[in-house]
């Protein structure tokens, strides 16, 4: 009974950490930003960002829309590379993302991208849409971890009259602009900044049509199975009991957690568990097989390797193995947090 | 996007009591002190610091005694019973896994991993060795992760 004491007062702290007082009507009015920047007894001008609630957007791939727009990444030269897209969405949850130019960097002109990179975004468009793209997480970490303001001045995106809206870092893990339409909150625009304040990855839209034609068009579809995991009661069809980091970075959570089932497209693989973590905007991928013994003929009993790590188009990824296990963390976070996350996945 | 972890839902009368509890905020080294000591899984085997429920007290500005062999009773007045069972039911399945999010409430109510020493962290790094490779020695499941974050190599363009 001391034990179960102990237990929930340690509960009870933690969960007092998190909740979030939000009014019995479900309306946000009264889950105000902390802005402690610039709150409180600051004139406001024509120009100067005001402290804000934090805003809500509609997602285009929540909308009937055509959208093209320019995807720009810093490479590992620092440079920003740029590509171009298409984005369909029917509104009814269909997508299709397609890549339509790529420039290695801001003057040079688009060209036709390469095979690798189209089959890249046709593999990987359901979750370029759903991860790379910037969603809004719980509202706790929102409010925890960013401060909200927007510019009084519109900005004009697309020949749209948009709202810049910017997510202080509070974590210092790098802010994130977004720019929606000032009538209906539609994303048209956002960047993410690193913890140094420079571009990371940032996307503007250059055309806007809510009246697309989309007959004909071959929606994206998922390549293997998946499901989501809901905890031990889904160990049986994992094939496996997951490994936990000990160590997320501050004011991260698990927004959500899915098993990938393995197939002829990923041999010597078992079934994956893929885990999301999020601070409300930034995300952390750690993802985990099993390698199959009988593909690579090897042992894997008490098998520790070095973990390999490397920047892969802005993307910060490590993968190493304890025992037959595979790991794998990703996250636009620093190598840092990557290495740190990762070591608290191995036993002391 | 997937449904998180499924999880009985929270009477709706319990889960208001835990919203009328409103803002108050553990002492901020607890979290640290307990990570630093402990893995999770040793945490039954801990004793809490003896000022500890002095501390939560204060925070929630009553006076009431420290609970003797019964959990959390009489804390939160007349609702003590309903509170503290969901605490119990929250705490627990948070504990056993520190990270996941409640469905059964609101996706807004989330456990935020805390602040961690440096020394801390610098312990865990210290655990495997890193090495440093092209993008190309990365697996395809790196480079399909990392894909999906937006990350793809200067070479998918060649």
């Amino acid at each position: 009974m001391r034990t179960l004491s102990l237990l929930s007062l340690v509960a009870s702290s933690l969960f007092l950490l998190a909740c979030d007082p939000v009014d019995q009507g479900g309306a946000s009015s009264e889950n105000l930003a902390l802005s402690s920047g610039s709150s409180g007894g600051q004139a406001l001008s024509g120009t100067s960002p005001q402290a804000i609630e934090i805003p809500e957007f509609e997602y285009p791939e929540n909308v009937a829309i055509e959208l093209e727009r320019v995807i720009h990444v810093r490479n590992l030269n620092g440079i920003l590379e740029r590509t171009q897209e298409t984005f369909l969405a029917d509104g009814l949850g269909n997508i299709r993302l397609n890549v339509t130019g790529f420039s290695p960097d801001q003057a040079q002109a688009f060209a036709t991208p390469s095979t690798m990179l189209q089959m890249n975004y046709l593999n990987q468009m359901r979750f370029m849409v759903k991860y790379r793209d910037p969603h809004l997480g719980a509202q706790t970490a929102l409010l925890h971890n960013f401060t909200w303001t927007e510019d009084a001045v519109p900005v004009q995106v697309a020949g749209v009259n948009c709202i810049r809206y910017t997510a202080k870092s509070l974590q210092r893990y790098g802010d994130v602009e977004f720019l929606a339409d000032a009538q209906t909150g539609l994303l048209l625009g956002w960047t993410q900044f690193d913890a140094s304040g420079a571009i990371s990855m940032k996307m503007e839209a250059t055309s806007v049509n809510l009246s697309p034609s989309l007959a004909g068009v071959a929606w994206s579809v998922p390549l293997v199975a998946e499901q989501a995991f809901s905890g031990p009661n889904d160990f049986a069809a994992l094939g496996y009991e997951p490994m936990e980091p000990a160590y997320l970075p501050a004011g991260f959570y698990q927004e959500e957690a899915w098993l990938r089932f393995s197939g002829p497209s990923i041999p010597g693989i078992s079934n994956m568990l893929v885990k999301v973590y999020s601070d409300g905007i930034h995300l952390v991928f750690v993802a985990q097989a099993n390698e199959a013994t009988q593909h690579l003929g090897l042992q894997f009993a008490n098998r520790v390797t070095d973990v390999f790590e490397s920047d892969l188009g802005g993307i910060r990824v490590a993968e190493g193995s304890i025992g037959e296990r595979r790991l794998y963390v990703a996250s636009l976070l620093s190598m840092e947090e990557i290495e740190t996350i990762f070591g608290s996945i191995y036993p002391h | 996007m997937s449904q998180p972890s499924h999880q009985p839902d929270l009477p709706q009368q319990i889960a208001q009591d835990l919203r009328a509890l409103g803002g108050v905020q553990a002492p901020s080294e607890l979290w640290q002190r307990v990570q630093e000591e402990r893995s999770f899984t040793e945490l039954g085997e801990v004793a809490a610091p003896e000022e500890l429920w002095a501390r939560v007290q204060a925070e929630l500005g009553m006076e009431v005694a420290a609970p003797q062999g019964r959990l959390l009773r009489g804390i939160f007045g007349g609702k003590s019973l309903a509170a503290a069972a969901a605490l119990l039911i929250f705490g627990g399945l948070s504990i056993f896994n520190p990270w996941s999010s409640p469905s059964g409430l609101s996706q807004d109510f989330v456990v935020l991993a805390p602040q961690t020493s440096e020394s801390a962290r610098e312990a865990f790094r210290s655990r495997a060795q890193f090495q440093k490779v092209t993008p190309q020695e990365m697996s395809s499941i790196s480079r399909g992760l990392a894909g999906s974050l937006g990350g793809f190599m200067v070479e998918d363009d060649a």
